[in-house]
């Protein structure tokens, strides 16, 4: 009997293993090799597309405001960093959730199918289910495996792609600005800038350089969660800009067309403030032929229209002060493209000596110069005045020379190597208004007639052969006469020297 | 709590889920053709 019994318990044994053993092993380790599979997928979901994420993944934050030297207020682009910390923690938490299930199934199957009161029963499909479980988890590890590696290859061509993208885009972003000559002068420091410093549109935080790179590559995001374009192509022009180097602010828009640097060069009440008035308007309405007219930043226009009261009314103009001049910055398109013009109006104390030029920085950032010139601050022509005369005017004159000037100028601009070679001087006599009833007017307004003037009645032909020695690219000469008439128009004058101003521009 | 990274690791999934279900599909094709 008991013979008997045995038998066919090992019947019954080796018909579960002949003929369910392997359908059950089958299915036990598709099952497993199934979970093990979603498990990976619930971690990748978990860390990739649950927000928050259950996962802790630590993410680089912004650094506090100011950043440290290096450091942006923004967050570091997916693929610098977050994308590998992403997929280390898919994988960790794939890794932990396999073990944790491989565990907990392995204990069941102690507990259940090895159980000392009924191990002789089930102790077979225990036995299939430990190797549906093995096979299982190889199985499913294998498949994880090339999934993680699949991954791990996506991540890795993806900062591949985003490296090379910031890499290019930045060229292109260079490239495209030294094509179209586009540089950007601070109105007010008059400093070249290398590359605006960006204020963020929402917290104002300034981003010192907001171009492709770790920080994004089309787009970067402030630390207060604002996305900001990166390029001037994708609209950074919008932004508020501030100088690099003395932190004002910039012309609106700028770096987003070529600029026109133009100096006013002249003595102590030579008439540059008047004349710079008297262009600006000129300008604004539309007498010199430019289109699209517009102040560049709020404070040119309010000072512009602060000071316009006296040309208009033809009362006398503020003295300048002594400090160091922030630029009228205007937009107008003299012929096909926009310009973004800085005129730059030192006091003419600052012309005095050299260590006061040198403050003068935009001097070296300029190819077209104003030398304005009052000739009634000139010995030889007051000297032919009518003694009245003589009273009257001496209270407009100039106190400086052109030549004491000329020479200071060109000193500064050699030592800080400008191109003298490559750049244009407009030779601007003023006040020919007042000269007209003194009956000492230049046969012309412009060219070689107020030339030959200035060298016969003003004595200054060492001056006239110094510029042509100097500028290489040409000088001109002009006889302004910086008002407005009743109607308001200025004189034609100004816009003849406008004209020359523009015509080595596109 | 603010999430600077949600497009980008949605995108990332999807890219990974395509690009698992097509590795699968690729070698399960080449498993049939052998």
């Amino acid at each position: 009997m008991f013979l008997i019994a045995v038998a066919l318990y090992v019947g019954a044994v080796v018909l579960f293993f002949v003929a369910v053993a392997p359908i059950a092993g089958v299915v036990g380790g598709i099952g497993a090799a199934g979970a093990v599979a979603a498990l990976y997928a619930a971690a990748l979901w978990d860390v990739l597309g649950r927000v928050p994420s259950p996962v802790a993944v630590p993410v680089h934050r912004p650094p506090s405001v100011p950043p440290p030297a290096g450091e942006q207020p923004a967050y570091r682009q997916y693929f610098y960093g977050q994308a590998f910390v992403d997929l280390q923690h898919v994988l960790r938490a794939a890794w932990t959730r396999t073990g944790r299930f491989a565990r907990a199934v392995s204990k069941w199957i102690v507990e259940a199918l090895f159980d000392d009161t009924r191990v002789l029963y089930t102790w077979p499909l225990g036995l299939v289910a430990y190797v549906a479980l093995a096979g299982g988890l190889v199985v499913g590890g294998a498949v994880v495996a090339l999934a993680a590696l699949v991954h791990v290859v996506t991540v890795a061509v993806s900062v591949a792609a985003a490296v090379a993208g910031a890499t290019v885009l930045r060229a292109v972003d260079s490239a495209m600005l030294a094509a179209r000559r586009i540089r950007i002068t601070c109105s007010s420091c008059g400093e070249r800038v290398t590359y605006p410093v960006y204020a963020c549109p929402r917290c104002r935080t300034r981003h010192t350089d907001v171009r492709p790179g770790c920080y994004g590559v089309l787009r970067r995001r402030c630390c207060c969660e604002q996305k900001m374009p990166t390029l001037l192509l994708l609209g950074t022009a919008r932004l508020s800009a501030f100088c690099d180097r003395c932190g004002h602010s910039l012309a609106d828009r700028a770096g987003s067309t070529r600029e026109l640097v133009l100096p006013l060069l002249g003595a102590p009440a030579a008439g540059k403030t008047r004349l710079m008035l008297a262009a600006v308007r000129a300008l604004e309405q539309g007498w010199v032929g430019a289109r699209d007219f517009a102040f560049a930043d709020r404070e040119t226009e309010s000072s512009f229209h602060r000071a316009e009261v006296a040309l208009l009314e033809n009362e006398d103009t503020q003295k300048t002060r002594r400090v160091l001049p922030r630029a009228y910055s205007i937009y107008v398109t003299p012929r096909e493209a926009p310009l973004l013009v800085h005129m730059f109006d030192a006091a003419g104390e600052l012309f005095n000596d050299i260590p006061s030029i040198d403050e003068l920085q935009y001097l070296a950032r300029a190819d077209t110069f104003l030398l304005v010139i009052d000739p009634l601050g000139v010995t030889m022509l007051r000297q032919r005045l009518p003694p009245g005369a003589q009273r009257e005017v001496v209270r407009q004159e100039a106190t400086r020379s052109p030549d004491h000037v000329l020479d200071l100028v060109l000193q500064h601009l050699r030592t800080r190597g400008a191109r003298l070679e490559v750049a244009r001087l407009a030779v601007v006599v003023t006040k020919s208004d007042l000269l007209y009833p003194l009956g000492v007017l230049p046969p012309a307004t412009s060219g070689p007639a107020v030339q030959a003037w200035l060298v016969g009645s003003l004595g200054l032909g060492n001056f006239v052969r110094s510029v042509a020695n100097n500028f290489g690219a040409g000088v001109e000469y002009f006889c302004v006469s910086s008002v407005v008439d009743a109607s308001g128009h200025v004189d034609r004058t100004v816009v003849v020297l406008l004209h020359w101003a523009f015509s080595g521009r596109p | 709590m603010p999430e600077p990274y949600k497009s980008v690791r949605r995108v990332m999934l999807a890219l990974a889920a395509i690009t698992i279900v097509l590795s699968v599909m690729f070698a399960t094709a080449l498993y049939a053709a052998r």
